[in-house]
């Protein structure tokens, strides 16, 4: 058989369709699809901005409320000193800086999603970059969960002095969280390691395959 | 762009280029399971794309890179979860294979297509489908020389496979 008589045999399914679609389902099935990846979009979106928010709120409300002098009036509070009113401004600037840079990172990833790609080379390179991303920041993930981290204990130092409550409560908390902060920093690490890495060498082989 | 345009765009072009995707399916798919599953994920692909498209290229090359795309990440996805595969409920099945169409020759073509890798499938495809070569090289992002030495290949490895089935009858 030469090739033409193969092209002959290949445009002989063109005549009737090989299959039939149950397009019921498939409408059903997208319907689903899209509504779990916006459900879940919301929801990161919704825990970033939600923590940011509380805490920009917890934090501007207790230097309003000590700017104002009603902090000393209430309960057994007193007011800040100084160096609490410091610590405060520098938990407002460790969220805000989380919050800015997840809100960002959202942003990047959005122009990243809406650039058109005009081969399929271009979308091996455009998941390439975007698996690097992934894996830089969640190498780094330490670092960028230090400041609304650090934030969170200084914000309770200066609540916990201005209260009278003993440092000492302190300390189970701040072990607590570093604990959490090493776990995550370890699943993180795991995720890269068994499934993200493993699926960058895969890409990168079909580029290689594309380029020789 | 509003859900109602998009699916409407959707609908037209599923209408249109069904037969390019069923093809796709098959020549990466082996049985009606995978073929299922890897329909579904060529069809949210397609669906995820929609807003993507700006014209530049014809409405079919499109989908053809969308759909290889897709297919090509499904093997990959495929071979690392094959043991975990859930199995989908009969009623949720999404094609359905018309028996009355089976056509040996074309069994056969499909057989040897599904022995090539992933890229190469995907050139044989556009080929036998009739692309120029240099269509096919602006679709996968290769030269046109590449798409050409390839293919060249292809052609000949199918030929020689066609002659010796009729040789021995098979």
């Amino acid at each position: 058989m030469e090739f033409e008589d193969l092209k002959v045999i290949w445009d002989s399914q063109c005549d009737q369709p090989i299959y039939g679609i149950n397009e019921e389902g498939l409408h059903n099935s997208l319907r689903r699809k899209s509504k779990r990846f916006r459900r879940l979009i919301f929801w990161q979106h919704f825990q970033t901005y939600c923590g940011g928010g509380i805490m920009f709120a917890a934090i501007v409300g207790l230097l309003i409320l000590n700017a104002s002098g009603v902090l000393g009036e209430i309960g057994s509070s007193r007011a800040l000193f100084g160096w609490e009113i410091a610590a405060s401004l520098v938990a407002l600037v460790c969220w805000l800086q989380f919050t800015l840079s997840v809100f960002l990172g959202h942003q990047r990833q959005k122009k990243r999603e809406q650039v058109e790609s005009t081969s399929l080379r271009d979308d091996l390179d455009k998941e390439i970059k975007q698996i690097r991303y992934q894996i830089k920041t969640r190498s780094h993930i330490m670092l960028g969960f230090l400041p609304p981290y650090l934030g969170g204990v200084l914000f309770i130092t200066v609540v916990f002095g201005a209260t009278h409550i003993s440092y000492w409560v302190l300390v189970p908390f701040v072990v607590l969280m570093i604990i959490a902060l090493l776990f995550e920093s370890r699943c993180q690490q795991r995720m890269v390691e068994l499934k993200i890495v493993p699926a960058l060498a895969e890409l990168e082989t079909l580029r290689e395959k594309l380029s020789h | 762009m509003k859900p109602n345009e998009q699916q409407r765009i959707f609908e037209e072009w599923l209408a249109q280029h069904k037969g390019l995707l069923f093809k796709v399916v098959r020549a990466y798919a082996f049985n009606s399971h995978d073929q299922d599953d890897l329909f579904q994920e060529m069809t949210t692909q397609v669906w995820n794309s929609v807003p993507r498209y700006r014209g530049d290229s014809a409405v079919s090359t499109w989908i053809y890179r969308v759909a290889f795309y897709s297919a090509i990440g499904w093997s990959k996805k495929e071979k690392r979860h094959r043991d975990k595969h859930q199995e989908i409920q009969r009623e949720d099945r999404l094609l359905s294979q018309r028996s009355n169409l089976e056509n040996p020759q074309l069994e056969w073509l499909y057989e040897q297509i599904s022995q090539l890798d992933e890229i190469d499938r995907s050139l044989t495809l556009l080929m036998l489908d009739g692309f120029s070569y240099r269509e096919i090289g602006k679709t996968m992002g290769l030269s046109q020389n590449y798409v050409g030495v390839k293919l060249n290949r292809i052609k000949k490895r199918l030929t020689e496979h066609s002659k010796k089935k009729d040789k021995h009858g098979i």
